[in-house]
């Protein structure tokens, strides 16, 4: 008697699994600050000062990687759901986004309908807000206005006016209502655990860590209407920042070709190097972490400034 | 035996590169347990200052 055996492939591309696994890591990141935040003497760590410094050290790593996990691991969820199944990708997305402050439909909203339909032009309230010359407003300003503050004000216009479709509106308040179920949980097993190793994770995952790599992605562009068909976003080309990252450093492809795969960018950007050259895409050779140093630099930073809007030596134009 | 670009093993090999700053994360909080939250604290900063000159 013959056996068959069927097998049911799980995931939309095998390389998610990487994704997958990321934000399990995540979430096992904060299980493990818990319990040791809840069980200091099991720790070993005797007095305030010493419970102060974990919850330092753990807030500053918490908050990096949620910013990580949500605004590229996420993010490209967004664009490609990792799983076949409908109601997986939208069970796995609430379950990723909670850990980094956002209900996923709220942040699929402003990433897709917002941010990728209307890149750089008046109606990408994501992006920083721009000067009477054209230039975006400092890092610092644009980092502590836009999370919570900013992108309420905006996502309740939004969904009050419909965009984004009909029945947004309802849909927003039931995954506002499921986002609320999952958030609150830390705050019912000890709420100053909370604030510190949940609130404070997640404020710095939103400003330190998305922000300035929002700002660092589209600083010094203009929009594709302008002519310059790749002056849209800048791409980063450090290899470490890519290997850890995402690819979300190829940023112009990413922009250009969305529903591309995160683990084939590098062989898109291949292809396409001769037409970023000529087509105004600006590219350097470091990450986002270098990128958002510059840009936010207190000393000299016009210096921080010029180093980043340096064109890669290896992408200059052969016009100029 | 080689190994086929794309395949599980070469897939397998990617991931502890690929999530190297939740396993950071993973190491530091731990190792407030194990070193001392101090040395946790170090790390970390150490860890963001790097990352944030070079990538």
């Amino acid at each position: 008697m013959g056996l068959t055996v069927t097998r049911r492939r799980v995931l939309t591309h095998p390389d998610d699994a990487h994704a997958i696994v990321y934000h399990l890591i995540v979430v096992a990141a904060y299980a493990l600050a818990f319990y040791l935040y809840l069980l200091p003497e099991r720790a070993g760590l005797d007095g305030p000062w010493e419970r102060a410094a974990f919850v330092a050290a753990s807030a500053l790593m918490l908050g990096w990687i949620s910013g990580i996990d949500v605004g590229v691991n996420f993010h490209n969820h967004v664009h490609r759901p990792v799983f076949r199944v409908a109601w997986l990708n939208r069970w796995f997305g609430r379950l990723w986004t909670f850990t980094g402050g956002w209900p996923s439909m709220f942040w699929e909203h402003s990433h897709l309908t917002v941010h990728h339909d209307h890149i750089l032009g008046p109606g990408d309230w994501t992006l920083p807000r721009r000067r009477t010359d054209g230039s975006f407003e400092s890092l610092f300003v644009y980092a502590l206005a836009h999370w919570p503050w900013r992108y309420a004000r905006h996502l309740l216009r939004d969904f009050r006016s419909g965009r984004g479709g009909t029945g947004i509106g309802r849909r927003a308040a039931i995954e506002l209502g499921w986002f609320a179920v999952l958030w609150s949980i830390p705050f019912l097993i000890d709420p100053m655990m909370a604030v510190w190793l949940w609130v404070l994770p997640h404020f710095i995952a939103n400003v330190y860590v998305m922000g300035p790599g929002m700002y660092a992605q589209h600083f010094g562009c203009s929009a594709p209407e302008s002519g310059n068909a790749h002056a849209h976003s800048n791409t980063f080309l450090s290899t470490f920042f890519n290997l850890t990252m995402f690819n979300v450093g190829y940023h112009i492809e990413h922009h250009d070709h969305p529903l591309v795969h995160w683990s084939a960018l590098p062989r898109l950007h291949e292809r396409l190097k001769g037409s970023l050259v000529d087509h105004g895409g600006h590219v350097v050779p470091f990450g986002y972490y270098r990128a958002g140093q510059l840009l936010s630099a207190l000393t000299m930073p016009r210096r921080g400034r010029e180093i980043f809007t340096a064109q890669h030596p290896d992408y200059r134009s052969r016009a100029g | 035996m080689s190994v086929r670009a794309g395949s599980w093993p070469r897939r397998l090999a990617a991931m502890p590169l690929r999530c190297f700053y939740p396993l950071a994360a993973i190491v530091v909080i731990a190792g407030a347990a194990v070193w001392g939250a101090w040395i946790s604290l170090g790390l970390a900063f150490c860890l963001w200052r790097v990352i944030g000159r070079w990538a």
